[in-house]
């Protein structure tokens, strides 16, 4: 795999096909040979991800002004014109939002920043932003039954140490804050109830504290419990979610 | 880097007022509240990435408007798919570039050589991205790429700066290097192929150093 001179029965051109470069004749010529050889599939991986790395080293150059707004717009008119395949209410507006928030509808988004920002506020010190403050005796510090989103403590041994947030509509996805007591980089991992553990990405805490989201994979559906383990193994802290 | 007024504009509103600055968010965090539709997100992301994005669509253009367009395209996708980002492949400014590249290709496939830009392109290799956002990691992941560039002998890093920055095809490269399409096939082969195994031994001895 790592001597990049190939036997004719491989093709030459994956590099290119990596790059994007390749012409379309050729392209089909490569996906059909990519279609019963694993090893060039794993080539083409690897090629892409240097590939990718190049595109990057591309100068940054600053857009006209007024481009964020162009982009949104942008955005907007693919919503509003019914050609997203996307839920309406995606896309939720600042002004409406802020005026809103406090009724009976609560958009995706609002969920969205509230856990953002009650994991923000626990690097503060600030406390519990969602709902009424932890006493250590339940893990759950908060939910919305008409959505899909819940609030828990991640408990170390010596007590609770962050918080976690889960939302379960449209892609799952889950966000958490942890106490500066830790300091270092942790993984977390996802445990269903059978024992399944999936592993969904390592971050750093620092010594202002520690804030990392992702998505939830398909995998891990049905997981229940959130386990931040340290780089010597140790489990740090722990959360169940509802 | 100047005052983003966007910050101002927002900071009596949620994470903003706890004190959180929208710029100490991660860029993965950034793009979930991105993609999940919060505007406030979604501006703060778009100046995040707005220059790295331009400056990958103007590499391959060559032209204001068209990269601009490009740009937009680019972002537009990011928000569509933003759920599809997989942190184990990459950084986000990263998968953002692969996107505006190949957007940017599909556009163009007439793209005129400019032998000065290649140059040009090469010298301003070691700089990489410096913003004050970027995270040091990404820094880091930017520092192996230019130094196994560097690495290269002048004709196949030209080669790949050619084809993975300008998205120029073989056939294009050995237009404007004067080149048989062989050869400048074989370079970017060759190129490619020593970039990999030279980010692969840094990968190695990285974690040998754990």
């Amino acid at each position: 795999m790592t001597d990049y001179t190939r036997s004719d029965s491989h093709p030459e051109t994956l590099a290119e096909m990596a790059l994007g470069v390749l012409d379309p004749e050729e392209r089909t010529s490569v996906l059909t040979h990519l279609a019963s050889c694993p090893a060039c599939r794993e080539e083409l991986l690897e090629l892409s991800a240097v590939a990718d790395r190049i595109a990057a080293q591309a100068p940054p150059a600053e857009p006209p002004a007024g481009f964020e707004d162009r982009v949104l717009a942008r955005i907007d008119s693919q919503i509003l014109g019914g050609t997203s395949a996307l839920p309406r209410n995606r896309w939720e507006r600042a002004d409406r939002r802020t005026y809103k928030a406090s009724g009976s509808r609560r958009s995706v988004s609002w969920k969205h920043l509230a856990a953002v920002a009650a994991a923000a506020a626990l690097l503060l010190g600030a406390g519990a932003a969602i709902g009424s403050a932890a006493t250590g005796t339940s893990s759950t510090v908060a939910s919305d039954t008409t959505g899909g989103w819940s609030a828990s403590l991640l408990v170390g041994p010596s007590g609770p140490v962050g918080r976690v947030f889960f939302d379960s509509d449209g892609h799952p996805w889950m966000s958490m804050g942890i106490s500066a007591s830790q300091v270092g980089t942790l993984r977390c991992e996802l445990v269903s109830p059978a024992g399944k553990v999936i592993v969904l990405g390592t971050f750093q805490v620092t010594s202002q504290g520690g804030y990392w989201a992702t998505y939830i994979p398909v995998s891990a559906r049905g997981a229940n419990t959130v386990r931040l383990v340290d780089t010597s193994g140790k489990m740090v802290a722990t959360a169940t979610m509802k | 880097m100047a005052l983003n007024p966007i910050s101002a504009r927002v900071r009596n509103y949620d994470v903003r007022q706890m004190g959180i600055p929208v710029s100490s968010l991660s860029d993965e965090a950034l793009l979930a509240g991105y993609a999940s539709g919060d505007r406030e997100l979604a501006v703060a992301f778009i100046r995040r990435f707005q220059s790295r994005v331009y400056g990958v669509a103007l590499a391959v253009l060559g032209d204001p408007t068209g990269a601009e367009d490009v740009a937009q395209q680019a972002f537009e996708r990011a928000w569509r798919h933003g759920s599809t980002y997989d942190a184990r492949r990459g950084s986000v400014g990263t998968w953002l570039a692969a996107i505006t590249r190949n957007l940017a290709i599909d556009t163009t496939r007439v793209r005129k050589a400019d032998p000065i830009e290649v140059d040009a392109l090469l010298a301003a290799l070691p700089a990489g991205p410096n913003e004050p956002e970027t995270k040091a990691l990404e820094a880091e992941s930017s520092r192996e790429i230019t130094r196994a560039l560097r690495l290269l002998p002048t004709d196949q890093a030209r080669a790949i700066v050619l084809a993975g920055m300008l998205g120029m095809s073989a056939s294009q490269v050995a237009a404007a290097e004067s080149i048989p399409l062989g050869t400048a096939k074989t370079r970017i082969r060759t190129a490619m192929g020593r970039l990999r195994s030279s980010l692969r031994y840094e990968h190695l001895a990285e974690h040998s150093n754990d």
